[in-house]
Formats: C-alpha cells, structure tokens, sequence
C-alpha cells in the first residue's frame, strides 16, 4: 500500500484558493480538505471536497503522498482546523448548569463557557474533547500529563 | 427576484443605522476607540467593525476590520492594512466546526483573509453585509433547520403489593454467601458490644459509688468523737481505691463502645458492599430480560414506568438492603439480647418493662396495611406523575405546536396534587404512630420506674440494678420505635421488588429453539405458509401464504391495518405465528436461534432511530468490528459519505450533539448504511420513505437502490411510486392476500389495487402532482437478478 505514491498535486491560486491536479490531469479548484475522521484516524481517510461539498478525491492514507504534498495538505488542514489544545486549565467558574473555563491553550489564553458536563467527551488513550457554546472544540491530548490542578478540575467533570 | 431586506438569519440587522454603529464605536474599549478614529478621513463614515480573535496562524490575537463608506481598514498588531472600496469585489464569510474565516477577494486575487472563532462570526457576516449593501449588491446565507428525534412509548399496569417479593431476593443474596455472613457476625458481635455498656453501670453502682457513699456516711457518723485525723486518711485512703475501680469500669465502658463502633462500621460496610452488588445484579439481570421479551410488551407499557423499574426501583431495593434490613437484623438481636439480659437481672422487673411490648406489636400490625396501601397509593400516584413525564418530554415538540403548554403544566400539577392528597392520607397515618410508640415507651419507662422503686423499697434489688435497668430500657425502646419505622421502607422495597419481578417473571417474546439449526449463509427464499397470527382477540393476519424467491423484490401494499407491519415482523421474528409457519431457506425460522436468524436480516423503518454515538458508530451498529473502509463504503452506497463529510467532525461526529441535528432524510441514510453494512440476505423496508418529501425521498431512493440490489426484499410503502422497482406486488387486506400481481396486470385486472392506484393519482392530481404518477406506468420489471 505505502509502496505506490497517489499522484496528485496540490497549490494555490492567485485567489488563496486550493487546486488540486488529480492522477487523470483533472483539476479542481477551491478545494477543501476535510478529515473524515478527525479523531479516531486523523491521518487517514482525508477527502477532497468542491465548494458545493462533492467529494473529488478521496485519501486513504496520508502516507500515500509524496513529502512535499503531504506537507502542503498538513499545512492546509491546519489553517483549516481550529481546535485549541489545552495545555492548562486555570480555573473554572460554575454558574448553574453552564461554566466558565479559563484555560492556557496552544494558541494562547482564552475563556469559554461549557453549557454542561455532557459538553466533556472522553478520547480514545486518555484524551478529552470539549465543546464550548458556540460549537467551538478543544482538545486534551492526555489527561493523566496534565499538572494536578487541571486534573482535580477535570475530574468533577469526567 | 430579489428579497434582499428580508432575510430572517439576521434578525435586526436591517434596522441597525450608523447613529446605533456610532453607539457601537463609543462601545469600543478606549485604545480601540482611538485607533477607529484615528484611520479615518476626515468626512469618511464608519459602517461596520469587525475584530477577528486570532491571527494567521490561529493563534488567540485581537484584530480589527473597519469597513467605511470608501475603504476597507485592517489593523493586525501595529500592521495597518487599506484598501480602497474599488479594489475590492467581494468579502466572502465562512464557518466550519468554530473556525471562521472572512476573505476579501480583489477582481484577480484574495486580498486578505481574516481568522476568528464562531463566536464573532456574526459580526463578520454585518461586515459582509455592510459591504454588500455599499455595494447594492446582496447575497446573503441563512442557517438550515433540522429535524430531530422521538421516542416510543406504552402503557402501565399496577398490581397489589407482596411482601414475600423479598424473599425472592435471596437469590441475588446467593453469590455473596461468605460477605453475608460475615456481616451478620460482624453485627451480632456489634449487638454483644453494644449491650455490655449499660450492664456495667450495675456494678459501678452497686459495688463502687455505693459502698463509697456509706462508708463515708458511717465513717462520719461513728467518728464524731475520734480522731479527726485518722478519719480524714481513711476517707481519702477510700476515695483513692474507689476511684482506681471506678477508672477501671469507664475504660471498660468505653473500651465496649469503642468495639461496637468499630464493629457497627465493618458491619456497615460490608452490608453496603453486598447491597450495591445486589442491586447492580438485580438491574442488570432485569435489563438482560427485558432485551429478550418481545416487542408487543414494549407496546403495552410505558417508557417512563420501565426506566423507573430499573433505576428507582432497585436503588430502593438496595437502600432497603444495605440499611434497613441490617437496622432490622441488629434490632431484633438487640431486643432479644436485652430481653435476655433483663429476665436474667431480674425477671419482675423485666415483666414490667417488656409490659408495653404487647401493645406496640398490635398497634404496628393493625396500622401496617393502612400504611401499605397508603403507600402504594402514593407510589402509583409517582408513576403517574414520572409517566406524565416520561410522555411529554419526548413530545415536547407536539406540545410546542400546538401550544398545549399551560395545559400540562396543568396536568403536571394535577397529577402532583394527586400526589399529595395519597400522601396526605398515609402521612396521617405514620405521623399518629410514631409519637404513639414515643408515648407508649414513656408510659414502659414510668412503670419500670414503678416496679423498681416498689422493689428497692422492699430490697428485692438494689439501686445499681434499677440504674442499669434504666440504661438497657433507653436502648431497648429506642430499638423498638426505629422497628416500626422500619414498616415503611418494608413495604416500600417490597412493592419495588414485586414490580421487578413483574419484568424478570415474563417469559421471553420468542423462545429460543431447543436444538438450534445454524443458518451458515442463507440464500434468502422466504416461504410463508398458511400463517396467522392473532393480537389478543384481533386476527391480524388470517391464513397468508406467500413465496418468495431468492433476490426477488416483493411490494406489500394495503391499506392502513391490513396487516402489512405485522407480516414484516413476522419474517423478521419479532413475533411468532399463532399458526402457521415462516420457512427461510426451507427450514422453519424458529429453529434458527434469534440473534443468529436476525443478523442475515436488515431493516430500514420509517422512522430511524439512531443512538446516542458517533456516526460511525451508528453506522457500525449491527457489526461493531467493521472496519473504516467498510463503513465508508456503506455510506457511500448509502449516498451518506458527502453530507458527513460536511459536519465539523466528519464520521467522528456525535449524533444528536448541537450542531449536528441530522434532517430526516440524513438520519434514514445513515440507517440505510447500517443495514448495507451487515450485509444481510433479507431486507425489509417499513415504509422507510414516507416520512420524507419527495426531493429527499429521491436521495433516499437512490441509496435503497443500492441496497435492493441482490437482496431478498419485502417492502411496506404507503406511496405506491416507491415500489416500482418490485417484482410482484401483494394486496393485503383485513389479514389476507386479495391480490398478487406485476402492476400493470393488478392495474388492468381492475381490483382493490387499481382502486387504491387510482385514489393516490387523483390526489397526486389534486395537488398538483408532485406525487405518484413519477416512475409509474412501471417498465415491466427485468425479473431475476437474484446474484448476491
């Protein structure tokens, strides 16, 4: 599987716009790669889909490109991705039902309001996902690596 | 056309002026103000600000967009960006999963491209806006709405309440015999240790205060004249030896409490464990149960009242367990032992005071039924209210619609009244019984006082006899009231255990088959063979018989209660026949075990239920083990792998989770890739598009295509359009065939099918058709495509 590369070539337009050139010399512009399973097999399964959501191309593996397409595609998911990681939470205000969570992200300091404990999903090793009010999400890599104040927090909510 | 003012995605927008943007502006946090002002030119009017929260690199940063009635201002850090309104030819707003963007496009190239949170993105899309309005050109995008989701229900049954239930709980006692006893010994040796305490207090009397007291009177007396000296040595020498014995029964004394505590909490512990245990097998065997009985029981209770069965129910059973049983055992041991103590000390004395007992007893057995079926009443006016509940909380979208909500606040404090008034009635009850013991306990104390002064008086005992009897009497009443306390949560657990076994007592829908045929691969030819089947008193389904071939596509048409669902679930086993056979593969489908039978069947219902999970793993539901490949190709063939791709977390996305509300015909793709995935021989379809409108019924219809194809198939539909792939179409009514036939010789023959043909084109006409008349006249069907 990993033996044969998937020929396709990626860049952008003079718009920001992504193209994609496929193995039949196809060309699709304005393509978005999304992550068809972003949590359980992130590197595997990324599709191509136009503007109007159709798929045009569908990755199995991530392994299959060559570098400097993989390293194109990876960049492109990243400015299309935003799911802060955590990396500390600082304190958590509880009013009612909904809370406000102060934490240290990868991307900076940010506050959020967690409408419930039910907003809180365990990961598959550890990890956790949480869903802001606005649909935001933000990820826990590894639970048991966070510093002890974070995990006395979390674990009034896992 | 253009509908430009209207739009409802924006609610007030429209309205908002530039006095308001002023407002805004003055809104603005100081330093923010200042920058505003400070790029704008003199005469140039503000019209939307806008301030992305993170930068181009996503992370977390304040940015500011200004757009006025000339130019397009951006500021990032101390970069300040502009351009003139001319070069810019659109602004184009976006969002997926919490990420936003907001691009400026130039006529040849992007001209910037602005990064924020979701959180903002309303006041990006009053930018664009703002922008579209300068440039009297509008085209915005409004949210869609979505579906969501019900749940069934049934009835309830009520029944008179056994305190032998109980009993049958010993066989969940059974696998933890050793931690049983072990806790009955760890609460008789609390009970021994709990009664050593006040039996001390007789020798602390009688051979230590006492003796001191005379001594010390007599000393006092007799030595008026002698030595003053010699008399206080040997009052002091007295005192000494008093006090050494008087520390040695205290330290007993609290050396016996200190062992009855710690025994009291081993015993506690140990009884909680057991209960929990108890109450975790009682719910687990009685869920395991009630996944076996079969769907007509379903039918007839109500959701609510079994999801109390199963939570409240047991926990009631395992408070009863672990506290009042133990408080039960421990007090009948305590009064025995006391009892036993007493008559040994002094058996008028302990006549006198076990004299109330008698009473006690009698008044505890004459009011114990009131307060049963008190308390049963109250329990039933409960369910009323939790089903009440466990109705109008899943409706509450039919509730809303018709604006019905005063009214079951209404019912809700109807049925809550009736709750009061039951418990009104047992309240009465318990409360006269309570301070009826506390009184009858007073008047014991009063006669033992009685007795044991009349008694000293005479010398039949002596003062420290009398004090430990005293002591022992506190306990042993005290014992006696929280007895009859007890009556109540008896009965409680009793009625919660009655309604378990209710469940746990039905035998299972469909037995399984003594000696089971292993179905390896089943081709899929479905013989029904004089089948009937009778619901109560109604027959359903009178005599039917009908053959199927391998791969063939069957229609059931009929009216409503023809009997359609019924014959499904037949095939399907959910019931069995009252007569009759179903053969499948030409062996009877009840010798087949169930689950096994059940895997080589795939359903597609009306209405799809999907579960609170993933998308993949509702997807994965009949066949937890399949792999990514398999599940992407089920929803690809199910025409469901573009609109998940969609959704911010693609296949990992959980269902029913905001934001990610499914439509309709979304949720029946979804089941339909459930069903592609096992791969089943045999399909049933129960009216798996009447639920949608006619443009999704056409992506769904597609899907379905993919699933017919090489399948056995029998399919329910109301829409007669929906069937024109059948290879035969059977006419059902009243429980019976009337008619089998490809539709253009049922239509010409002119019987119950042509009738119901010709309704449906009627209306289809009437309303403009956008209706049955589609696929049909039917190309007669190519017969045969039976490969797998």
């Amino acid at each position: 599987m990993s033996g044969t590369l998937v020929p396709i070539r990626l860049h952008h337009d003079a718009f920001g716009r992504l193209v994609v050139t496929l193995a039949s010399g196809e060309i699709h512009t304005g393509v978005v790669p999304v992550r068809a399973f972003p949590f359980s097999a992130p590197d595997q399964w990324i599709s191509l889909c136009d503007e109007s959501g159709h798929e045009v191309f569908c990755l199995n593996d991530a392994a299959e490109l060559d570098p400097k397409t993989r390293d194109q595609l990876a960049a492109e998911l990243a400015r299309r991705e935003f799911i802060p990681r955590i990396l500390r939470i600082l304190n958590v205000v509880e009013g009612g039902v909904a809370s406000q969570w102060f934490v240290e992200s990868d991307r900076g300091d940010t506050n959020f309001e967690l409408p419930s404990a039910d907003n809180i999903r365990r990961m598959g090793s550890g990890g956790a996902l949480l869903i802001d009010s606005r649909g935001i999400r933000y990820r826990i890599t590894s639970v048991p690596q966070l510093d002890a104040h974070s995990r006395r927090i979390l674990r009034r909510y896992l | 056309m253009y509908f430009g003012g209207e739009e409802p995605a924006l609610p007030g927008y429209e309205q908002r002026t530039l006095t308001e943007l002023d407002t805004t502006c003055n809104q603005l946090s100081e330093p923010l103000r200042g920058m505003v002002q400070a790029v704008l030119e003199p005469g140039e009017s503000l019209r939307a600000i806008f301030q992305p929260d993170l930068d181009g690199m996503l992370k977390y940063a304040e940015g500011l967009v200004v757009l006025t009635d000339r130019r397009l201002i951006s500021r990032e850090g101390s970069n300040l960006r502009i351009w003139p309104l001319a070069q810019v030819e659109r602004l184009q707003a976006r969002d997926r999963g919490g990420l936003a963007t907001l691009e400026a496009l130039g006529p040849s190239a992007r001209l910037a491209c602005w990064y924020h949170t979701v959180g903002r993105a309303a006041s990006a899309r009053d930018l664009v806006d703002a922008f579209n309005r300068l440039a009297e050109d509008h085209a915005p995008d409004g949210p869609d709405q979505d579906d969501d989701l019900a749940v069934p229900e049934g009835e309830k049954t009520t029944a008179p309440v056994n305190v032998r239930s109980l009993f049958r709980l010993f066989r969940f006692a059974r696998a933890h015999t050793v931690a049983l006893t072990l806790g009955l010994l760890l609460t008789l040796g609390g009970t021994a240790a709990g009664l050593v305490p006040p039996y001390l207090t007789w020798p602390l009397v009688d051979k230590v205060l006492e003796p001191y007291q005379d001594h010390v009177k007599e000393l006092r007396s007799t030595s008026a004249t002698a030595d003053r000296a010699a008399q206080v040595r040997s009052i002091d020498q007295e005192r000494v030896s008093g006090f050494r014995r008087v520390g040695f029964y205290l330290a007993a004394f609290a050396g016996a409490a200190l062992l009855a505590w710690m025994l009291g909490w081993a015993q506690g512990w140990v009884l909680a464990w057991i209960s929990e245990r108890i109450s975790a097998d009682l719910r687990n065997t009685t869920y395991a149960h009630l996944q076996k009985l079969s769907l007509d029981y379903f039918g007839t209770k109500r959701t609510g009242d079994l999801v109390a069965r199963i939570s409240n129910d047991t926990d009631r059973i395992c408070n009863f367990l672990s506290d009042t049983l133990v408080d039960f055992i421990a007090d009948v041991l305590m009064i025995v032992g006391t009892a036993v103590v007493l008559i040994s000390i002094d058996p008028i004395l302990a006549a006198a005071t076990l004299c109330t007992f008698p009473i006690i007893a009698w008044l505890t057995v004459s009011l114990r039924d009131r307060m049963t079926h008190g308390f049963l009443h109250g329990g039933r006016a409960w369910d009323g209210m939790t089903s009440l509940l466990a109705d109008t909380i899943p409706g509450i979208r039919v509730v809303k619609a018709f604006a019905q909500e005063t009214r079951e606040v209404e019912r809700f404090r109807a049925a809550n009244l009736r709750i009061i008034a039951a418990n009104d009635r047992v309240n009465r009850v318990w409360t006269f019984f309570w301070p009826a013991v506390a009184l009858l306990t007073q008047i014991g104390l009063l006669v033992v006082w009685m007795v044991g002064a009349w008694e000293v008086f005479s010398g039949r005992v002596t003062v420290g006899v009398l004090v430990a009897f005293l002591a022992y009497i506190g306990r042993f009443y005290a014992r006696l009231e929280s007895m009859s306390r007890m009556v109540t949560s008896t009965q409680k657990a009793a009625a919660s255990s009655q309604r378990l076994f209710e469940i746990l007592d039905r035998p299972p829908g469909v037995p399984e088959p003594a000696h089971p045929v292993h179905p390896e691969k089943i081709r899929g030819s479905i013989e029904i063979r004089n089948a009937s089947f009778r619901f109560g008193s109604r027959q359903v389904i009178d005599g039917v018989s009908l053959d199927v071939k391998p791969g063939e596509m069957i229609g059931l048409v009929g009216t409503t209660g023809a009997g359609k669902s019924t014959l499904v679930n037949l095939v399907c086993r959910f019931y069995d026949v009252s007569e009759g056979a179903v053969l499948v593969d030409g062996s009877d489908i009840r010798s087949f075990p169930t689950a096994e039978y059940r895997r080589h069947i795939g359903i597609v219902l009306q209405d799809p239920f999907l579960f609170w999970g993933s998308i993949a793993e509702n997807i994965a539901y009949g066949k937890p083990d399949a792999t990514r490949p398999e599940i992407v190709a089920a929803a690809r063939a199910a025409r469901a792998h573009e609109f998940i791709l969609q959704l911010s977390d693609g296949y990992d996305s959980m269902v029913g989770e905001r934001g990610h509300t499914l439509s309709g015909g979304e949720r029946q793709r979804i089941s339909i890739a459930r069903a592609l995935l096992i791969d089943p021989s045999i399909l049933i379809l129960d009216e798996a598009t009447s639920s949608v409108d006619t443009q999704t019924e056409r992506e769904i219809q597609e899907a379905l295509d993919n699933l017919v194809r090489g399948r056995t198939t029998i399919a329910i539909a109301h829409r007669l359009s929906t069937l024109h792939k059948a290879d035969r179409l059977v006419v059902l009514e009243h429980g019976r065939v009337v008619e089998v036939g490809q539709h253009p010789d049922l239509l010409a023959a002119g019987g119950r099918y042509a009738q119901l043909y010709q309704a449906q084109m009627q209306r289809g006409q009437e309303l403009g058709s956008p209706e049955p008349p589609r696929e049909l006249p039917l190309p007669a069907p190519e017969r045969e495509g039976g490969d797998a």
